[in-house]
């Protein structure tokens, strides 16, 4: 069981991640842009952070960089819908700092199985 | 000459006509107030009349004289008043020579002969010579040539009274007409009979004399000896007579026969001297017709009448089936034929201006010809039209509103396929949870949902790649490569046509972008279909095959369709060469892939045998690197504190990225999602030292027409443009200049780009 913090513009898709991560036992924090995710970040502990790479109001990438600043170590996993962003020299160069990405049609399970591998 | 010169006071003629007439006027001039105040005023007696025993220029003739070298140089004047001055003394010579030519002054030093009278010749030539000035003055007299007809007799008397003055001159003065006629009045009238001819040159024999070209300096080098050779050889034959070397009659006959042979080789010289122009012209029209025929446009060379004719080979190749003025033209717009009137040979040479017209070549092309005419200073020619073949630039034009077209259509599909992906998401997420949480439901219909999602999924993915801009090349095994590509090509594929696939069990890996070669291999496949399934070929068959050989990897397409003809095969890779535009066919496709080819350091080629089938063969560099590695390690990029850039892309994801990573490299960054969002910007929150748009965005105007504004506003601001074009494919230039950055965008390209665009490349390396 962890303490996950997921950030995501798309309240239906924050809603079925909570659901299906709280069957595994997780603790869900949500977060609906890069600023309430920084600032829930410097008042709670969590194991696992959830970023959507592109949200309204933009600055995913620079919210990867403060929240490496804030928290050299916790993991942080960026998700998108849009895979074929994933080939794109700008995108590996801008998500260095992530520890894994993965698709928004990712699976319950997959989506479990990258937390049990970041978190053990 | 064709026709009379016009007095165009800058062509090279008239300019030398005007100078030499005047010299001439003036040299006689001279000689005229020489006789008068040195001769007889000073009673100088050899002024007046050269030789003791010839008769002298009475002081009448010497006024007339230079009353009409007067006239002739005010009438050539530009000034209205001198002119009118010079008609005056040209009206007034003959008058007063008529009044005065009988009578002696009484008041000369010297004393006038008898003899010494004015002849009735010089009163003819002055004459004569006033009528001859006065004609060149009329510009119908001058069409006619009148004022050469005038003068000619005039220089014909001259020459006569010289001629005979120096040979026998009181035969001469025994004639009634010439009695009284002096050496220095016959050297002026025989002056200003040339110089009245010459000073309007248009279309006169006699201007060849002080034609400053080739002729002219013949005929001044070479006259003389006509004058001197006949007099010479008449004078010394007479003077060998009378010495008694020869009688009479061998006299004539030795002149005679001198005389034929002189005048024989003077003509056989001067058809020698034609024939050898003629040969120059000759080489000279070749060669010009040589260099024009490397000319891509037909020329053709319209003559007063009317006729044209070609001037290079493409002229003469377009004309094959018939004259130009009948070609088979039509209307662009709507393919009616242009026939009379409106036939845009007839237009072009009519009004001048450019018009595009449609040809159905021999070969069963349509071709797009643009007309066009120009007036030439062209011997016989009223201008010259040139045809261009502006098929290439027509058909381009139109497949990039096509391209734009598509473009806007691929967005759109971007767009709705990541929604789908979401949605495919939070379905599966939640099925996954309920799946958890009642593990007891598994029998009810969870499988088949998250099943369907991960079709959607996948359909959605595939749909996003296919949408998605080109990527940096990577290495990829092309055996997997040439497996995907039949297996999306293999559902468009007929039934009755067999497609089989010949690959080696081990991967070859290439360097390319995965999506094109994938893209590209499906067109071949679909180029072997079209041909098979246009043939009606009943036992069809494909053969896509990849192997190594010779060090390379070969891709083969081999169908058993009709094949190419031999004179079709080199063309087939040019674009927009298509023999399926009727079926719909752009031309584009073997085009791109040989463009594929060649920016993969590849090649690419098709052989053919009639009525065997055709072969596709693109062979690429084979890579020794792992599938899936990029290519080359990234350049570091630079960093781009101290810059504020506006970034204008309506792809809200693509958008933040671009943005992010501007920020990333130390850059403030505004956003902008449309032209009119950027413009607002540029006005509340400028100035901006970069605006990076895309080509393509969404509402009333596009990158191009955005960048043309913002420039009016801020002078200051580069402009970056976005693009997802393939490099090498062919875009309309932007009208306002800036660099395009081409998708996919990598740090380092981006970073120097925006750089390059400020005009300052920044020292300090980022990213550390």
């Amino acid at each position: 069981m962890a303490s996950i913090l997921i950030a995501d513009d798309d309240p239906d898709y924050l809603d079925a991640f909570s659901t299906g991560m709280q069957v595994f036992g997780h603790e869900i924090t949500t977060a609906q842009n890069g600023e309430s995710a920084l600032k829930i970040l410097s008042e709670q502990r969590f194991d696992i952070v959830f970023l959507d790479i592109v949200m309204r109001g933009g600055g995913a990438i620079s919210l990867i960089h403060d929240i490496r600043g804030m928290l050299p170590s916790i993991p942080i996993v960026v998700i998108s819908g849009r895979v074929e962003l994933f080939e794109t020299p700008v995108f590996r160069e801008g998500f260095r700092l992530a520890d894994a990405r993965m698709k928004k049609s990712a699976s319950l399970q997959q989506l479990q199985s990258v937390v049990t591998r970041l978190l053990i | 000459m064709s026709g009379p010169l016009r007095p165009d006071i800058h062509h090279p003629l008239i300019a030398a006509a005007h100078a030499w007439s005047r010299a001439i006027a003036l040299v006689v001039l001279a000689v005229a107030v020489l006789t008068l105040a040195a001769g007889w005023g000073a009673g100088t007696d050899f002024l007046v009349r050269g030789r003791q025993d010839w008769p002298a220029m009475v002081p009448t003739t010497a006024v007339s004289v230079m009353s009409l070298c007067l006239s002739q140089i005010l009438l050539s004047s530009r000034r209205r008043s001198r002119v009118r001055a010079g008609h005056a003394l040209v009206a007034l010579t003959p008058l007063v020579a008529i009044v005065f030519m009988r009578t002696d002054p009484g008041i000369l030093p010297v004393d006038l002969r008898p003899s010494d009278r004015m002849s009735d010749a010089s009163l003819a030539a002055i004459v004569g010579l006033a009528a001859a000035q006065s004609a060149g003055l009329s510009r119908r007299a001058e069409d006619i040539r009148l004022h050469e007809w005038l003068a000619i007799p005039v220089i014909g008397l001259a020459l006569y009274g010289l001629g005979g003055t120096l040979i026998d001159a009181g035969a001469l003065v025994s004639l009634p007409f010439f009695e009284g006629l002096s050496v220095p009045s016959q050297l002026c009238f025989l002056l200003l009979g040339v110089s009245a001819i010459v000073v309007r040159p248009g279309g006169t024999h006699l201007s060849v004399l002080i034609d400053p070209g080739v002729g002219g300096r013949f005929v001044r080098r070479y006259m003389i000896w006509a004058i001197v050779a006949p007099i010479v050889l008449s004078q010394g034959a007479y003077l060998l007579t009378e010495a008694g070397v020869i009688e009479d009659r061998q006299r004539l006959v030795a002149l005679a026969t001198t005389l034929v042979i002189l005048c024989c080789a003077g003509v056989l010289w001067a058809g020698h001297v034609q024939g050898e122009l003629a040969q120059r012209d000759l080489r000279s029209r070749e060669q010009l017709r040589a260099i024009l025929s490397g000319l891509d446009a037909a020329i053709f060379v319209c003559a007063t009448d009317g006729v044209l004719t070609p001037a290079n080979r493409r002229a003469e190749e377009m004309t094959e089936a018939g004259p130009l003025r009948t070609m088979p033209l039509h209307a662009v717009s709507d393919r009616r034929p242009l026939t009379g009137a409106r036939h845009p040979v007839e237009r072009v040479i009519r009004d001048g201006a450019d018009i595009t017209a449609g040809w159905m070549h021999p070969d069963g092309q349509e071709r797009i010809l643009r007309l066009s005419s120009f007036q030439a200073a062209l011997p016989d020619a009223s201008c010259v039209v040139v045809v261009t073949d502006v098929s290439e630039p027509w058909h381009l034009q139109e497949t990039l509103s096509q391209a734009e077209r598509l473009d806007a259509v691929g967005q759109l599909a971007g767009g709705v396929s990541h929604e789908m992906l979401n949605v495919f998401g939070i379905i599966k997420l939640a099925v996954g949870g309920a799946q958890i949480r009642w593990p007891d439901l598994r029998d009810a219909p969870f499988a088949a949902i998250l099943n369907a999602c991960e079709r959607g999924s996948a359909v959605a993915e595939k749909l996003q790649k296919l949408t998605a801009q080109p990527a940096a090349p990577v290495e990829i095994d092309a055996v997997a490569a040439l497996g995907a590509a039949i297996d999306l090509v293999r559902k468009a594929v007929p039934s009755d046509i067999a497609l089989h696939t010949s690959a080696p069990a081990r991967s070859l890996t290439v360097n390319c972008d995965p999506v094109e070669l994938e893209m590209t291999l499906v067109n071949l496949v679909l180029n072997a279909r079209n041909a098979l399934v246009e043939a009606g070929e009943r036992e069809g068959e494909i053969v896509a095959r990849v192997e190594e050989r010779g060090g390379l990897l070969r891709f083969e397409v081999a169908d058993n369709g009709p094949g190419i003809p031999a004179d079709k095969l080199p063309r087939v890779t040019d674009a927009f060469f298509t023999t399926r535009r009727s079926r719909g066919g752009t031309g584009l496709g073997l085009a791109t892939t040989a463009a594929f080819a060649e920016g993969s350091d590849g090649t690419f080629r098709l052989e053919s045998t009639l009525g065997a089938g055709t072969v596709a063969i693109l062979e690429l560099p084979l890579s020794g690197g792992a599938p899936g590695a990029a290519s080359e390690p990234e350049a570091a990029p630079q960093g781009l504190t101290d810059l504020r850039i506006l970034v204008v892309e309506d792809d809200a994801q693509f958008q933040t990225l671009l943005a992010d990573t501007l920020v990333l490299l130390g850059a403030s960054v505004d956003r902008a999602a449309s032209a009119r969002e950027a413009l607002m910007l540029l006005d509340s929150d400028g100035p901006f030292d970069v605006m990076i748009t895309d080509h393509v965005l969404a509402g009333r105007r596009n990158g191009n027409q955005l960048a043309r504004l913002a420039v009016r506003k801020c002078p200051d601001l580069s402009i970056v443009y976005l693009s997802g074009f393939r490099p090498g494919g062919a875009g309309s230039l932007p009208s306002v200049p800036g660099l395009v950055l081409r998708k996919p965008v990598t740090l380092a390209k981006l970073s120097h780009t925006v750089r390059l665009a400020v005009g300052a490349a920044g020292q300090d390396h980022l990213m550390s």
